[in-house]
């Protein structure tokens, strides 16, 4: 026999041992176990305890008694009567419960532990508003901005622009509005940089804090929302989490960057393009927006400057249409 | 059953009619306790009624309400907690004290008394071999489903039934001493 011959055989003789004596398969299983000399006894014998259970057949066999049958009767007639109520057995409601339940947590923790990309009316209220009055702004003209003050150790040339000097010293520096924000006051912070060919080595970040304590060493601090630009690459932090944005890679020239804030909401924008919006999660302290540098390695030229930097008060009344 | 999808009473008695010995003796040959038989029927022909909506042509609707004994006579075999043995006299079922009996079933089916004793054996061997085996024997054998429509209700494949079939068979047989072990 080949092995297709034995697979037909064993399909032959699987369904003449289901089927049972007297039936098609069941002759022709007989009449090749015949033939197939090597196995036969033990098919004979399968054939015979299949034969066995066919005279066995009415083993266990029973019928429903009349009281079973008016039992079930009478037990259709109360699921009938409890209605669409009992349509859903309790196993099936308490699993529906417990999906509904594990769906409203990961809700709670979703609205109450991640950052958002969309945060609904709150970032809609908040893009709609108008900041029209200068709270502060930096120009740079050789000296420190009056309303700011330094931040860090990385040493700054503020002449025509704010960058690093072009040095080796590898730390951070920056400055920092002199007055912080309240918390509930909605502001926009607009900072203006150019780029020419900025090095991998040097980070610029355009960020708000809640604290006025900065970093020696780097200028951070422990609780900020920030943009950040390495090379032409930028992204948005959030209390150290790189947040998910569409941002692309920036060409050389004019960056504007500018992030809006209120309580519980921000929105970063660069060049006019949404990067980010959601509820922010900075605690109910006083803002303190600036910008700084991080030089990482020594690499000679900053390729990034700030030109210049506003920041400007918003309201509930000017809300735009 | 498309009557009784329209909330026919009268239709599902029929389907009652025509499919209660099969259910009833489908669970007994299964579970092999009466009081579990009567407790299941009853739930699998009201959950029948109840679920008569789920029921889609052209599925048969015999694979359908088998597959609804299945599922509730696994449930009960895993959680299998036997309650104190009730006098047999409370059952509503017909025929249980003749058919159970391995050794009157074989009596009324022949009169060679060597061959009796055979039959009687195999049938109490029934009850020793795995779930899966059994279930495909008692498919199969007793309520004369083809290979598909157990694949239908068992969701198993087709070819492991065979396999199954096979080696339950060889396992009676070796049990009542038929066959010698090999290898």
């Amino acid at each position: 026999m080949t092995e297709t011959e034995k697979d037909q055989f064993a399909d032959l003789l699987a369904e003449a041992l289901r089927a049972g004596p007297g039936t098609l398969p069941w002759r022709e299983a007989l009449s090749k176990i015949s033939a197939n000399s090597s196995s036969a006894d033990e098919y004979q014998l399968l054939l015979s305890t299949r034969e066995h259970l066919e005279k066995g057949r009415s083993f266990r066999e029973i019928r429903a008694g009349a009281g079973f049958t008016r039992k079930l009767m009478d037990g259709l007639e109360q699921d009938q009567k409890r209605g669409d109520s009992r349509g859903i057995p309790t196993p099936t409601i308490i699993a529906i419960l417990a999906v509904a339940a594990i769906v409203g947590a990961l809700a709670w923790i979703g609205y109450h532990m991640l950052p958002r990309g969309d945060a609904g009316h709150s970032t809609t209220d908040l893009a709609a508003t108008y900041f029209t009055t200068e709270l502060a702004s930096a120009k740079f003209t050789g000296v420190m901005p009056a309303g700011w003050r330094a931040i860090g150790t990385l040493p700054l040339d503020a002449t025509d622009g704010l960058r690093p000097f072009a040095d080796d010293q590898t730390a951070g520096g920056g400055i920092v509005l002199a007055t912080p924000i309240a918390a509930d006051e909605p502001f926009a912070f607009e900072v203006e940089l150019k780029l020419a060919h900025p090095g991998d080595g040097l980070v610029a970040q355009i960020f708000v804090s809640t604290s006025g304590d900065f970093s020696e060493d780097r200028a951070t601090s422990s609780h900020e929302l920030l943009w950040s630009l390495r090379g032409k690459s930028q992204e948005v932090v959030l209390d150290g989490r790189v947040l998910p944005t569409s941002s692309s890679n920036l060409k050389d020239g004019t960056v504007r960057v500018r992030i809006v804030m209120n309580h519980d909401q921000a929105i970063v924008e660069c060049n006019g393009q949404r990067l980010w919006s959601g509820s922010h999660g900075l605690a109910a302290a006083p803002r303190w927006p600036g910008v700084r540098f991080i030089r990482s390695t020594p690499d000679g030229k900053p390729g990034v400057e700030v030109r210049n930097i506003r920041v400007l008060k918003g309201s509930a009344e000017n809300k735009a249409d | 059953m498309r009557r009784t999808q329209e909330d026919d009473r009268q239709a599902f008695s029929l389907l009652y009619e025509r499919y209660s010995a099969s259910v009833l003796s489908n669970l007994y040959r299964m579970l092999g306790n009466l009081e579990d038989v009567e407790s299941i029927g009853q739930e699998v022909f009201l959950r029948a009624f109840r679920f008569r909506a789920t029921y889609r042509y052209p599925q048969k609707f015999s694979t359908w309400l088998f597959t609804i004994t299945r599922n509730l006579a696994i449930n009960q075999s895993r959680r299998r907690r036997r309650s104190p043995i009730r006098n047999i006299t409370e059952l509503h079922l017909d025929g249980m004290d003749i058919s159970g009996d391995p050794y009157q079933v074989a009596a009324r089916a022949t009169d060679d008394v060597e061959k009796r004793e055979e039959i009687a054996r195999v049938l109490i061997a029934l009850d020793t071999l795995p779930m899966d085996q059994k279930e495909v024997i008692v498919l199969g054998i007793f309520q004369d489903l083809s290979y598909a429509e157990m694949e239908d209700i068992t969701g198993t494949k087709a070819v492991t039934l065979r396999s199954r079939m096979f080696h339950g068979l060889k396992r009676l047989a070796r049990s009542v001493g038929v066959v010698e072990e090999k290898g």
